[in-house]
């Protein structure tokens, strides 16, 4: 190769750099705000959508502590995203976005299959996400960072998606309450989060408020629409047949002694019976409830000396019998299938008009629950 | 022949494994979904019987191919001149079309998941430029890559679908063949185009190092990529049931469940990144595959890879830039189907018998003195 073709192969190896460097054009981090959390309030016509957003380089900005809370209006949440990167200058990234709220006016008045859809078909949202809605505005939830001293969107997430499963909560993430939405019986459902404020006793920040979340009921809905709410005691009973939920706590007279068993784990088995009917099965393991975590190995913790009479594992399965029944029973009366008896029949017949039409009142529901202690 | 070119059969194997998922496990899940729902992975494991069977025809041919010749002279030899350069007119557009929809799948799943936007021009630039280095390293320089990824790549993969895998519940791919036996076994044939990757191993079949074992390694990979396949495509359906044939891309869609807890960063990118290499490699292979098709169509005979060859493969590959790939391929597919499946599946059950014949030809011609 001569010197003259070796310098043009440098300059082309040059310039076709040079290119394909300037065309691959990469968001910069610093020009994005990073959205943790996702309110969405009705206000009036319009939507009201509250942002719980980082901005990295705005100094020296910690998750949860420093991040800040933006609102804007819109016809749609599309449009309220777009005003708010006109607010805040800067590309709103819905990218790291783990929670979404709805707020209490929203869901019980519209049916908010838009949004649902403005999610779930943006492949840069993750279906992972926690979804749940409020009592009050979500916008008002967003706003007890200070009560809280830490990020509302992070606490929130953590509790749903770790505490409540050991917790007798069930909860449910994005693509499982896109998907209730759609498909079989069209039920499913969204936790519901309600700010209770609790008395400030600290003598050096006297006026800062302080508070917790409530989330021990659940909100069902129908194709996006409100149904009915689920009270916490009618959830417990929910919990009892829902997979991979613990922690549900009874109490018992054993002896002179008043026990308290919880739930350690267990196994739910929702099948079709000789009849067409729908067999439950619950086995429920035991123990009684301590203020150490030994038994936290769930069903590898390793064999120990029954603590429990069989008179207290009777009282604990009539207790989780009743708690059942109730929660069905109110399930029949408002005919919706967050329990996914539905797919019972699916797995069966397959997706036919009938099975998805089927009402839930007319499921004959066979119910058998076995304790056993650890 | 050159020796750079040589490669075993294990190497074979190993590509397979790797370029077996490509877009099997990134836009081919939606695709069928939204045909035949959660009975997709049927689709899936029926496709892979039909490789399977014509893989091991394949194999068959390369054993009985003791003469060491190129797949174009035992066509030469068994069909003729006209015969043969209609066999490689099919294979290099059967090449060129799965290049773009292989480019294309990746172009969007790098727009979407890590957010790099750039035109279509110059994304296919770099992936040519390292097509053509390899391909003039020779194909032993891509096996010996794929050799050395092998390992991380295939842990890749697991690693995004492992935690999914724990999540979901296999019964609910209950009744089995619910979209009927059927329309099952139609939409195998109707997306046959998805399948045999196999088809590289023709254009080796003159430098692949025949050794006492051919069939189990090979066949091996063969099945460890299906079972990888098919296993991600089923965690997929069963994620995301009825949103499956909107959820594009399957692996990213995946991805998002690989990690329990989403605020501790976004383990899935990594485990792409990593991934994305085995896609990498399809194209380099095909790439490598469709400049063999032109230069035995033409009757060329280049010592290296040829840089205006390579360059009027890049120049197909603009494409996308005029018409939509989303909606042209179905209709492409429709009007190709009987040419690409005389190659995909007509041809390897051939295959052993022409070779023989022109393995035999051959040996009379050198006893014979010719």
């Amino acid at each position: 190769m001569n010197t003259l073709k070796r310098i043009f192969v440098v300059v082309l190896v040059f310039v076709l750099a040079e290119v394909i460097a300037i065309s691959f054009k990469g968001n910069d981090i610093l020009d994005r705000s990073i959205v943790l959390g996702l309110g969405v309030d009705k206000a009036g016509e319009e939507l009201l959508v509250t942002a719980e957003i980082l901005s990295p380089g705005n100094g020296s900005e910690q998750v949860g502590t420093y991040s800040k809370i933006v609102t804007a209006r819109g016809k749609t949440v599309a449009e309220a995203i777009r005003v708010m990167t006109e607010q805040t200058g800067k590309e709103t990234s819905l990218g790291q976005c783990v929670l979404v709220v709805f707020g209490e006016e929203y869901f019980t008045q519209q049916d908010f299959s838009d949004t649902i859809s403005y999610l779930s078909s943006s492949n840069s949202f993750k279906e992972s996400s926690s979804i749940c809605c409020c009592l009050g505005s979500a916008q008002d939830l967003f706003n007890k960072t200070e009560a809280l001293s830490r990020s509302v969107s992070l606490s929130l997430v953590r509790m749903l998606r770790e505490q409540a499963q050991n917790v007798a909560i069930p909860s449910n993430v994005l693509l499982q309450f896109v998907r209730s939405q759609r498909e079989l019986s069209c039920t499913g459902y969204l936790n519901l989060i309600r700010y209770v404020s609790s008395e400030n006793q600290d003598v050096q920040n006297p006026d800062k408020p302080q508070g917790f979340f409530l989330y021990d009921s659940v909100a069902v809905f129908c194709q996006n629409k409100f149904v009915c709410l689920v009270d916490s005691d009618l959830t417990k009973g929910f919990a009892l047949i829902a997979n991979k939920v613990t922690g549900n706590t009874f109490i018992c007279q054993q002896g002179d002694e008043k026990v308290t068993v919880v739930v350690n784990s267990k196994k739910v088995g929702v099948s079709l019976n000789e009849q067409d009917g729908v067999t439950i099965k619950v086995t429920l393991t035991v123990s009684r409830a301590r203020a150490d975590s030994v038994e936290s190995g769930g069903i590898f913790s390793s064999k120990q000396r029954k603590q429990i009479s069989q008179e207290t594992m009777d009282n604990v399965q009539k207790q989780a019998e009743e708690q059942i029944q109730q929660f069905l029973r109110y399930q029949q009366q408002y005919n919706f299938d967050i329990v996914n008896l539905h797919q019972a029949y699916r797995k069966k017949y397959g997706s036919k008009p009938w099975v998805c039409q089927l009402s839930t009142t007319d499921i004959p529901i066979t119910l058998q629950v076995e304790v056993k202690a650890m | 022949m050159l020796d750079k070119n040589k490669v075993y059969v294990s190497q074979i194997g190993v590509l397979l494994l790797l370029i077996m998922s490509g877009t099997k496990i990134l836009i081919f899940p939606a695709l069928i979904a939204k045909q035949v729902g959660h009975d997709s992975w049927l689709v899936m494991v029926l496709s892979f019987v039909y490789d399977l069977v014509c893989l091991t025809f394949v194999l068959w041919a390369v054993k009985l191919n003791k003469q060491n010749l190129a797949f174009t002279d035992i066509l030469h030899k068994t069909i003729g001149v006209v015969g043969s350069k209609v066999v490689l007119v099919i294979f290099f557009v059967l090449f060129v079309s799965r290049l773009i929809s292989l480019l294309h799948s990746c172009y969007r799943m790098f727009a979407v998941t890590f957010d790099v936007n750039t035109n279509w021009v110059v994304f296919i630039i770099p992936l040519s430029l390292v097509s053509y280095f390899a391909a003039q390293r020779g194909f032993n320089s891509i096996a010996r890559v794929g050799q050395l990824l092998v390992v991380i790549i295939v842990f890749s993969v697991l690693a995004l679908v492992a935690f999914p895998l724990f999540q979901v519940n296999f019964s609910e791919l209950l009744p089995i063949g619910e979209a009927g036996i059927d329309k099952i076994m139609e939409q195998s044939v109707t997306h046959s185009f998805w399948f045999s990757d196999y088809i590289f191993i023709y254009f080796l079949m003159d430098t692949i190092k025949v050794k006492k074992k051919i069939f189990s390694p090979v066949l091996c990979c063969f099945l460890l990529g299906a079972a990888i396949s098919v296993v991600t495509n089923m965690v997929f359906v069963l994620l995301y049931g009825s949103l499956s044939p909107e959820a594009e891309l399957a692996m990213i869609k995946i991805g998002l469940f690989s990690v329990s807890e989403t605020t501790s960063g976004r383990w899935d990118w990594l485990t792409l990144s990593v991934w994305i290499i085995s896609v990498v490699l399809k194209v380099v292979i095909f790439f490598f595959c469709a400049n063999k098709c032109i230069e035995k169509l033409f009757g060329l005979h280049l010592s290296n890879t040829n840089g205006f060859v390579w360059l009027g493969i890049t120049a197909t590959l603009i494409v996308p830039l005029f018409v939509s790939v989303e909606e042209v391929l179905p209709t492409f597919i429709k009007w190709t189907i009987i040419p690409f499946a005389l190659v995909q599946y007509l041809l390897p059950l051939l295959m052993p018998w022409w070779t023989k014949i022109s393995n035999e030809l051959s040996l009379s011609k050198k006893g014979a003195g010719i």
